[in-house]
């Protein structure tokens, strides 16, 4: 995947903006929102890497974004989710899905590949009429080299660790139910039943809050699977259930992350829904004590 | 889990004599082949992650250590890791209360969410032992033990509030402390760690931090026997004058005794692995006519609720004032180390009071009982503080400049004893 943000109108070539719907010059409509190739995403890297983007069973198009690649014993995955207040949401998360792994792959820190992610998303063109906000995306990335991991996140996409011991969370939401209980203003039952608990505190864009990338590295403890994914699976999918269909040692990481989404779809799937899967193999004994 | 205790005495009182001391050795050694089912473990790591651990890199080499710590925890032992300000927040589980089983999945998880703390806020130790205690609550099967690192005083509540808090964690958990840097309270520590039966030192260097909670982690999960008391019996018109704990540590526990009955009182001792404790007993007799014996107490160790092991105390009159004077070597070398403990408290309350003579005189006092129980470890703090000229006779000068970090390492550790050297 790479970046060819081509916004110019179909009939005429005019210059278009990324939330344009219609033509400036001729009046064409651009198809904003009928981006078919979005709808439903498969990709696969052999059957140690997977991932599904699809638009869910509700929403008109998918702002998720997902990028998968392996570069000899380094695999890069990232997911994005296009914050649906901001303009040409759909736009942030594909070039920052894109830009965010293509510097991973490129050998780029972590911090560095966010950052670069965030700077495209800034130069995606819009139209501020105040009705929305500047284009903004989540981003959740993973760089496994086949000893370490690193996964870097900004807002409420997530990433997983899962062996045969269950799921665990890797990744903390930057959102405003997480911020309350950490501030110790409410319990986290309270927290999620506010109207405000999904407001993300943290997301690249234009308007995003200036901090600290969130990073965090490890070394997997044997051998697992690595799960990034947007809200549009955990808001269905309960880790209980998340940890059953990964760990399913017959099933390949692609089968895996198809059978996750099937999973949020099934449970009415009323948001866009992106998952991808890196298999960790086992054999790094050394780091399992 | 096997227990022994043996009492060490001179029984032998003068005539009028009402003074029976005694050092009771209690030895536990684990059951190894013969197994029983080993108690789980329960264990909260606590956090501080105020403000002021933001600065010297405090809250990385606390990270570090926590990560140290995490590495050493053996599958299946329930954890949880809680950070403290002036309120407590779950680190790990992250949304979740309670406990969750060590998996190395778990562990990575923990690490990972350890690996994000941040330094904000104030300082309030009741509410993070809150905290600790409703989630070790509901394991009561398990010996539940917490690990506490602070760096600062509890400035965001009152003392009230700390004393009740660990009032309510009294029985429910043991908890280690921790002071880093020199702006805690040694006082404040004191209480948490002596009444919930852990131990306390200072951190004085940020670096030597990963080892010493990875040994604490250890130690923990070497735990065996949860719920071990001393039951004291003592005769109609005898007086229980102290109980202490004179080793590794001298702990004065008379207060924390409960009625079992107008005769009989037990002191809880925590959670024991293979270890050896040594106490120091004082009752005080009605005196009998020369040649006339008596119990004078007698000690047994009371494991889940049933006699492990017991010791009788006796006393015994007579006239043969070579008996009576001998002091039993392990009572007379404790004697001098509850003695170097309170010199040294009493030089530096001293000290911090402006009044100089009393300080060099207690501290000289200390420097001769360190040099003479062959207390190395404390000779060499003392030497922090004051500077010894003749250890022998007990003459030292004040120290100008007084690295506040010694000074409190001193205080800290000046209730560590050492074993007597001869079995008795």
């Amino acid at each position: 995947m790479s970046l060819d943000l081509d916004l110019s109108c179909p009939a005429c070539a005019a210059e278009a903006l990324a939330d344009d719907e219609f033509c400036e010059h001729c009046g064409t409509p651009l198809g904003l929102m009928d981006d078919a190739a979005r709808n439903h995403v498969e990709v696969r890297i052999g059957s140690g890497v997977g991932a599904v983007s699809d638009r869910g069973l509700v929403h008109r198009r998918n702002e998720d974004a997902v990028f998968v690649a392996t570069t000899g014993a380094v695999a890069v995955a990232v997911v994005c989710d296009g914050v649906s207040a901001s303009a040409a949401a759909h736009v942030a998360s594909a070039v920052a899905a894109a830009s965010v792994g293509d510097a991973l792959v490129e050998g780029a820190p972590m911090s560095d590949a966010l950052a670069a992610g965030a700077a495209t998303v800034q130069t995606v063109p819009w139209m501020a009429t105040g009705a929305k906000d500047a284009p903004s995306c989540t981003v959740v990335a993973l760089r496994w080299d086949g000893v370490d991991a690193t996964i870097g996140w900004a807002g409420d996409s997530r990433a997983y660790w899962v062996d045969a011991g269950g799921a665990w969370g890797l990744t903390i939401d930057h959102s405003w139910a997480r911020e309350q209980v950490d501030a110790g203003v409410m319990t986290s039952a309270d927290a999620e039943a506010d109207g405000r608990a999904h407001a993300i505190t943290r997301w690249l864009g234009a308007d995003a809050p200036t901090a600290e990338a969130a990073v965090i590295a490890f070394r997997p403890p044997g051998a697992g699977r690595i799960v990034l994914c947007t809200d549009g699976l955990w808001n269905l999918v309960t880790i209980d259930s998340l940890a059953r269909v990964v760990h399913d040692a017959d099933a390949t990481a692609p089968a895996v992350a198809a059978a996750l989404t099937r999973l949020a779809l099934a449970r009415g799937g009323h948001d866009n829904v992106t998952v991808a899967v890196v298999d960790v193999p086992g054999g790094n004994e050394e780091a399992t004590t | 889990m096997r227990f022994a205790v043996e009492a060490y005495q001179n029984e032998y009182l003068p005539r009028g004599g009402t003074d029976v001391h005694a050092v009771l050795t209690v030895t536990a050694t684990g059951d190894g082949a013969d197994g029983g089912i080993a108690r789980p473990s329960a264990i909260v790591l606590i956090i501080d992650s105020s403000g002021s651990m933001g600065w010297d890199n405090k809250l990385a080499r606390a990270i570090e250590a926590a990560h140290a710590a995490i590495d050493q925890l053996r599958d299946g032992v329930m954890f949880a890791i809680v950070s403290g300000s002036h309120y407590a927040s779950s680190v790990f589980p992250s949304t979740a209360r309670g406990l969750v089983a060590s998996t190395p999945g778990s562990r990575v998880a923990a690490k990972a969410a350890v690996a994000q703390l941040r330094a904000t806020g104030g300082t309030a130790i009741g509410r993070w032992l809150d905290d600790a205690r409703s989630r070790l609550a509901e394991h009561d099967g398990a010996i539940r033990q917490a690990i506490l690192l602070t760096d600062g005083s509890d400035e965001s509540e009152t003392r009230d509030d700390l004393e009740a808090a660990v009032a309510a964690c009294t029985g429910v958990f043991q908890c280690d402390c921790r002071g880093i840097g020199t702006d805690w309270r040694v006082d404040e520590l004191r209480l948490v760690a002596s009444t919930l039966l852990g131990t306390l030192d200072i951190v004085p260097r940020p670096d030597d931090m990963a080892g010493d909670f990875s040994a604490m982690i250890q130690r923990a999960m070497g735990k065996q026997a949860a719920d071990v008391a001393l039951r004291l019996w003592a005769p109609r018109h005898a007086r229980v004058e102290f109980f202490k704990q004179v080793a590794p540590t001298l702990q004065d526990l008379t207060a924390h005794a409960t009625a079992v009955d107008e005769r009989t009182r037990d002191v809880p001792t925590g959670t024991w692995g293979d270890e050896s404790r040594d106490y120091h007993l004082l009752v005080v007799v009605p005196p009998q006519e020369v040649g006339a014996e008596m119990l004078a107490a007698r000690v047994s160790l009371i494991v889940d609720g049933a006699v492990a092991s017991q010791s009788l105390v006796r006393a015994v009159w007579t006239d043969d004032l070579a008996t009576s004077t001998r002091i039993d070597p392990q009572v007379a070398h404790y004697t001098g180390q509850a003695e170097l403990a309170s010199a040294i408290a009493d030089g530096l309350a001293a000290r911090a009071d402006g009044d100089e003579s009393t300080a060099t005189t207690q501290l000289g006092r200390a420097a001769q009982l360190a040099t003479e129980t062959g207390h190395d470890a404390t000779l060499r703090l003392l030497a922090g503080v004051v500077e010894i000229v003749d250890a022998g006779t007990g003459t030292v000068r004040l120290r100008r400049d007084v690295d506040r970090a010694d000074e409190m390492a001193l205080e800290t550790r000046s209730t560590r004893t050492v074993r007597a050297k001869a079995d008795g």
